[in-house]
């Protein structure tokens, strides 16, 4: 039960869970589902994370480029666009409003009591510890 | 290899019950028999495989009904995505589950890999269980690798780096899963897969052959050395259990040679 319910809120935010892995510089496949899974959100499987960087990618929002390497065949390596940076922005702050109000009503706050949290950034988050 | 369809739902027991009412309740909304048929016989199969409590596994059959109704309505064939909730983004999947002998398993995997069949586990017969996204299909690469237990750990660490991640084990075979879309991004994605194919089975009569001829002639060596054996020697039961480790032993090898000899790159 627990395990399907933070697989469905998962489901919810992983494309902005991999647009933020992608915000310090790019990455591939397996080290963005390893920076997930350090983060404490479980192993994304291959079959989960491909299809999210696709959809990415075909937005518009990443951009991929197949390096060959040295010893086995290669890798894909992502990073984010302009209209990456500016959807995860946006989008994380629309993320962060809703975990806070999702937040407030479990702890029973009243709306208005931290008036300043409706408009958080990712950035702001991430400095108080939050994950966008 | 997979459950026949329809030929269990006599059965008695918790799983006859379950899906002989399941299959009523899906005849009741109006779904064609075949599909009643061809649906409660895959779950059948997969709560069988899994085990356990079958109301527990997919919830009280009139729920099952209303959700297997519901995905038949938002399309044809959309077959559970995964009981256990695990199987997004496409949700909507289809299962399939084959068989096949170490001789033939790679090149199969490989054109049903490409047919958009991705192994999600084998079960306990050595058998294929995959799935395929409905609504986005996309390619698989597979690999098999011929590892122990202890070697297997470190084989998947170093291949999980280029995107391989586990799909199943069999005796010393271990089978290696990749979505090509980790090398090929969005043109793996499959426009129109073909149906399943309706074969499921693919083990050469030699094997069967080979199987009778073992079988046979470890029936006759046991029968002659018992009979042959002088028990009152301290030494026979020692001796007996020595040959037989060491017989094991040498055909664990064979085979492993023999697999060894078949298995693809880096080995």
């Amino acid at each position: 039960m627990a395990t399907d319910r933070r697989a469905s809120w998962l489901k919810g935010v992983l494309d902005l869970l991999v647009l933020a892995c992608l915000r310090g510089g790019e990455s591939y496949g397996y080290e963005i589902a390893g920076r997930l899974d350090a983060a404490g959100l479980g192993r994304i499987k291959g079959g989960t994370l491909y299809p999210v960087l696709n959809r990415l990618e075909e937005a518009g929002l990443v951009k991929a480029e197949f390096r060959a390497a040295e010893r086995g065949p290669g890798r894909r390596y992502y990073a984010l666009t302009e209209a990456g940076r500016t959807g995860l922005r946006e989008q994380g702050e629309a993320w962060l409003a809703f975990h806070d109000a999702v937040r407030r009503t479990l702890v029973g706050e009243e709306p208005d009591e931290q008036p300043g949290e409706q408009g958080r950034t990712p950035e702001a988050a991430e400095r108080k510890g939050g994950r966008l | 290899m997979n459950t026949p369809t329809g030929d269990q739902n006599g059965e008695e027991g918790a799983y006859g019950a379950y899906f002989g009412r399941l299959a009523a309740l899906l005849r009741d909304s109006g779904m064609p028999e075949d599909r009643v048929t061809t649906l409660t016989s895959e779950l059948r199969a997969y709560a069988e495989e899994a085990g356990g409590d079958v109301t527990q596994e997919f919830g009280p059959a009139e729920r099952l009904a209303e959700q297997l109704c519901a995905r038949e309505a938002a399309g044809p064939s959309a077959g559970s995505g995964g009981p256990q909730g695990e199987s997004w983004p496409g949700e909507a999947a289809e299962q399939w589950v084959w068989t096949a002998d170490a001789f033939q398993d790679r090149p199969l995997l490989e054109r049903f890999g490409g047919e958009g069949w991705e192994v999600e586990r084998l079960d306990a017969l050595g058998r294929f269980v995959c799935r395929r996204d409905l609504e986005h299909p996309m390619r698989w690469e597979y690999r098999r690798e011929t590892a122990g237990f202890a070697e297997r750990a470190a084989r998947t660490e170093e291949l999980a780096p280029e995107g391989w991640e586990p799909c199943g084990v069999w005796g010393p075979l271990a089978y290696f899963k990749r979505p090509a879309a980790a090398l090929d991004g969005p043109a793996a994605r499959i426009a129109a897969p073909p149906p399943p194919p309706r074969k499921r089975t693919w083990i050469g009569p030699w094997v069967y052959v080979w199987i009778a001829v073992s079988l046979l002639a470890a029936t006759a060596a046991i029968v002659w050395g018992v009979s042959a054996a002088d028990f009152s020697e301290s030494g026979t039961v020692p001796g007996l259990l020595v040959g037989a480790a060491a017989g094991g032993a040498a055909a664990w090898l064979a085979l492993r040679s023999v697999l060894r000899r078949g298995a693809p790159g880096g080995e």
